[in-house]
């Protein structure tokens, strides 16, 4: 068996394969020459195939490898910044093991803003996630994944962008994403492309690109989104009348502004030395010229004059603010109170201060709602819509002027409106605000003043864990919120405030693995 | 040495502990914690009445629970090591049951006491050896047979046996108490149905690889009188005679550093098999620790990968030598780098001297420095290789994250080469190593120095 040349006995493992797969009964006698793997004489014709299947698949085995030239290596990677240190990588680990979807993008827009990158040996574990958070994925490892991919694929998967992508080709995904990329270069160009080939489009992808008109939107889409109202798909209405509303200086907009001003009138009667004011309500009709401009009668809407008042507040919902320039905000909003259709007039108003960002409409809405509130206005009853509407308002003002007004309340006392403007509450709390608003909780529940029910309360605690300012100090005094609450209380808020204590103490540990004094003499190897 | 929250995580035994040991990582949750050394402790309530004690000793690894959770560790020695991983808790005295645990350890770890030598009944001994050697010499009589009949059908034929065909052969083989032999027959219908992958043989050629090595082993189980004494072992081991507790421990201890460097986990006839795989630093010798667990049951804690034996393993006799036991030495941090690298054509010539001296191994542990990842010209799967050649990397879902940490620079890797593939299960880049974890099929590596 030893006596086999390398050559020959390695040109022979494929014949032999072969002789193996068919049989010795079918393939015949082996191959003269095949004397020397001979290590069972006398054997029958199995037998000296099976020695001959053992000795060449050995020599085979032995003897296989590539030569250094069937390599091709992949590209290096080009380097895209300094990995995060070893604390936050761990931390990353732990956190792509559970699957925390909110705490994974706090990590990022961390590691993002601090020019960091997510460590190699997670991108995989990360490339599985990047569905769920696109952007914040793509801010720390977007480059390294983009290279993995192309690794992986050997080179050959498509080149980073060499161009701009072509939104008249691909699937009906990849066009809308081409179209929006092409609107953010150059918004005007984009709408004549698309209207120049509007007729050959479908339904559905010519609703997905008037969709995407907002990216960018100016008053110089007016003439298009109006023609779009007369399209045949209703998508594309739709679309339409969910974005004209945004341009104030569209011919929508003056149908809808006139629309309002009928619909609203204030009458100034002068007595002596002062004017009374009253509010002339005019109900709209159903009308097809109405329900071209997206404003028809809801299904759910009771019958009768329900239908036209839903009517009289989508108008004002879509109805430019500079209808209503003849008299100042508040003396709108403080007839509209007293009306009869308060609930509407309120609502439609809402919406519309919303949608234009109006400072002056988004202060006298606060302000008059928050006095109705506190039965501070003659004629209004004080009642729980009125409270939410007044939370709905206050979350229209800048974050700062929102936590000032919050911290009034606060120290007044008054807890159902606190709760009302927290479930309204910004994105993110100042840290003297969070710490207001824990000593407040910590109040509560001392003083027994809990809210009932009290699991009115356990939302708020809920919506705090994210929002609230992420220090060493918040953290400390949500766990010791925790651990004095007591043993016999509610459990749902028991639970909300061990979850508040967690959550904190986790994004507090979050921004600690960033901390440039990476001393964290604990767990570092002894 | 401690180790970080990943390396504890990958204790676990699976994916639901991981979890639970995660919503016990809660320090409020913990009572009377407290740490002497690199012991912690501390008392959890569970769902019994009185709280649950768990000790845990991360750097042995080693963990204690007074739960009933056959898992192991439990998730509360999973959450209290990584309690310990976030802030270390108060060095204190450690309490009685504490204190009992240590002892209890230290106690085991001592050799020992040499048990009262009971009286050997050498006829009776002699008697039994030779009944097993005259069954698996039967055994053997009835592969050959089985082997020879199978060529001369052909492996086409065979392929569309039901499985009972080859679980029949094994099921004899391991009444003529040869289980080594049983589980390779065992193994053939999966060689022969896997889809072709890259990195690996493909089936036919897998299925004809594994016949031959049967072959050979039957050939050679014939003619042990003719064999050195280390390796007619090494046939002995491969065919399933066990190596005894006293001919263990009068084998000769090998000291080096050995490295840990990844654990792999698999199951065999309905046990669990782990094995722990070193290379010695100082004589870049391969060795593998096996322990086995049935289902259900428990696996030991071993150290994990980023941790050094600093002492000496026990080889099994065999030639060349590679299955060890741990004898005596201590457990301490590791380096980053991996030792005893080689180039690629070092790693093709020592898998080759392996097949001259043991011609039916299947796989064997090897080490490639400084060598960069790749494809082969035409083919999808990746390849490793320097300027002596080339080695195609096994397909694994764990094989994204080591071209990931490659970079595209040049890495250490150790894997199991069969000829065709090299699976890797550890890689060094960049000053760092990690391994691919055994029990975890997320695309991550562990990270291990």
């Amino acid at each position: 068996m030893d006596a086999v040349t390398p050559g020959p006995a390695v040109d022979a493992w494929e014949p032999t394969l072969a002789a193996a797969l068919l049989g010795a009964d079918r393939a015949g006698p082996g191959r003269v020459g095949d004397a020397p793997v001979e290590i069972d004489p006398g054997a029958d014709a199995g037998g000296a195939l099976l020695a001959r299947l053992a000795a060449h698949g050995i020599h085979h085995l032995a003897g296989a490898g590539f030569g250094p030239e069937a390599l091709v290596p992949v590209a290096e990677r080009p380097p895209a910044g300094p990995e995060c240190p070893p604390a936050a990588a761990s931390r990353l680990a732990v956190l792509l093991s559970t699957g925390n979807r909110e705490r994974l993008a706090e990590w990022c827009d961390l590691a993002g803003a601090a020019g960091l990158r997510a460590p190699a040996w997670l991108l995989p574990a990360l490339a599985a996630r990047r569905s769920d958070l696109p952007e914040p994925i793509g801010r720390v490892a977007g480059a390294e994944l983009a290279w993995l991919d192309r690794a992986a694929a050997g080179g050959t998967g498509p080149e980073a962008a060499a161009g701009e992508p072509d939104w008249t080709d691909g699937t009906p995904a990849e066009r809308e994403a081409a179209f929006r990329a092409f609107r953010a270069r150059d918004a005007a160009a984009s709408r004549a492309a698309l209207e120049a080939g509007w007729r050959a489009e479908k339904a559905e992808l010519r609703a997905r690109f008037v969709a995407a008109l907002a990216v960018g939107l100016s008053e110089a889409d007016g003439p298009f989104l109006e023609a779009c109202l007369d399209d045949r798909a209703v998508g594309v209405r739709t679309e339409a009348q969910r974005l004209l509303p945004r341009l104030t200086g569209s011919e929508f907009a003056a149908r809808m502004a006139a629309r309002a001003r009928a619909a609203l009138r204030i009458e100034g009667r002068r007595k002596l030395f002062r004017t009374t004011y009253t509010l002339v309500v005019t109900l709209p009709e159903e009308d097809p010229a109405l329900a071209r401009d997206g404003i028809a009668p809801s299904a759910y809407a009771s019958q009768g004059s329900g239908v036209r008042g839903g009517l009289l507040r989508d108008v004002l919902a879509a109805a430019p603010l500079d209808a209503f320039a003849e008299h100042p905000p508040r003396r709108w909003i403080e007839l509209a109170l007293r009306s009869d259709w308060s609930g509407e007039i309120r609502a439609g108003l809402l919406a519309a201060a919303r949608r234009a960002g109006d400072p002056a409409w988004s202060e006298a809405l606060t302000t008059v709602l928050g006095e109705a509130c506190l039965g501070r206005l003659p004629g209004v009853e004080p009642s729980e819509p009125l409270v939410t509407a007044w939370a709905v308002a206050a979350a229209l003002l800048p974050a700062a002027d929102w936590e000032t007004l919050v911290a009034i309340l606060i120290r007044g006392g008054s807890v159902t409106s606190v709760i009302a403007h927290l479930g309204q509450a910004p994105a993110r709390f100042s840290e003297s605000f969070t710490r207001a608003l824990l000593g407040w909780l910590a109040g509560l529940i001392q003083h027994g003043a809990v809210p009932d029910p009290p699991w009115k309360l356990a939302h708020p605690i809920d919506s705090l864990a994210e929002r609230a300012w992420p220090s060493q100090e918040t953290a400390a005094a949500a766990g010791a919120l925790r651990d004095r609450f007591p043993q016999d209380g509610n459990r749902y808020l028991a639970s909300a405030l061990a979850r508040l204590a967690e959550t904190l103490d986790l994004r507090a540990a979050l921004r600690r693995d960033f901390a440039p004094d990476q001393t964290a003499s604990e767990t570092a190897p002894r | 040495m401690t180790l970080s929250a990943d390396q504890i995580l990958a204790l676990a035994p699976d994916a639901a502990s991981r979890r639970a040991g995660q919503d016990q990582a809660k320090p409020a949750q913990w009572q009377g914690l407290g740490r002497a050394g690199t012991v912690i402790w501390g008392e959890i309530k569970g769902s019994a009445a009185t709280p649950y004690r768990t000790v845990a000793d991360p750097s042995g690894p080693a963990a204690k629970c007074t739960c009933p959770s056959r898992k192991f560790p439990c998730k509360h020695a999973i959450g209290l090591m990584l309690v310990a991983a976030a802030g270390a808790p108060p060095e204190a005295e450690p309490p009685d049951w504490v204190a009992a645990w240590i002892r209890g350890r230290e106690s085991r770890t001592a050799p020992p006491a040499k048990a009262g030598a009971k009286p050997l009944d050498a006829r009776a001994q002699d008697r039994r050896r030779q009944a097993r050697d005259a069954k698996v010499a039967g055994a053997l009589d009835e592969l050959d047979l089985w082997l020879r009949d199978l060529m001369r059908r052909g492996l086409a034929a065979a392929r569309a046996e039901p499985y009972a065909y080859w679980d029949g052969m094994a099921g004899r083989l391991v009444d003529g108490q040869a289980p080594g032999l049983a589980r390779r027959v065992r193994a053939l219908p999966g060689l022969a149905a896997a889809g072709a992958r890259p990195g690996a043989a493909a089936p036919e050629a897998a299925l004809a690889l594994g016949v031959g090595r049967l072959a050979l082993l039957v050939r050679a189980a014939r003619r042990l009188d003719a064999l050195a004494p280390e390796q007619a072992a090494g046939v002995r081991a491969a065919i399933g005679f066990p190596v005894s507790a006293e001919e263990l421990a009068a084998r000769p201890g090998m000291s080096d550093e050995w490295a840990v460097l990844a654990h792999t986990v698999a199951e065999q006839d309905r046990l669990m098999v782990r094995t722990v795989w070193f290379v010695g630093r100082r004589t870049g010798q391969p060795a593998q620790v096996i322990d086995f667990a049935a289902a259900g049951a428990t696996l030991p804690l071993a150290p994990s990968p980023g941790q050094d034996h600093a002492g000496s393993l026990a080889f099994h006799p065999g030639d060349p030598p590679l299955r060890a036991a741990f004898r005596e030495g201590t457990v301490v941090a590791s380096a980053a780098a991996l030792p005893a690298g080689g180039t690629v054509a070092q790693a093709h010539d020592t898998f080759s001297g392996v097949l001259a001296r043991a011609p039916w191994i299947e796989t064997w542990p090897v080490c490639v420095a400084g060598v960069r990842l790749g494809h082969l010209a035409g083919e999808v799967g990746l390849a490793a290789g320097d300027a002596t050649g080339c080695l195609p990397l096994r397909a694994d879902p764990h094989l994204p994250a080591v071209l990931a940490v490659s970079a595209g620079h040049p890495v250490d890797l150790f894997g199991l080469y069969d000829g065709f593939g090299l699976q890797v299960l550890a890689v060094a880049a960049a000053g760092r190593r990690f391994a691919v974890p055994a029990q975890d099929p997320r695309p991550i590596l562990l990270r291990a120095a």
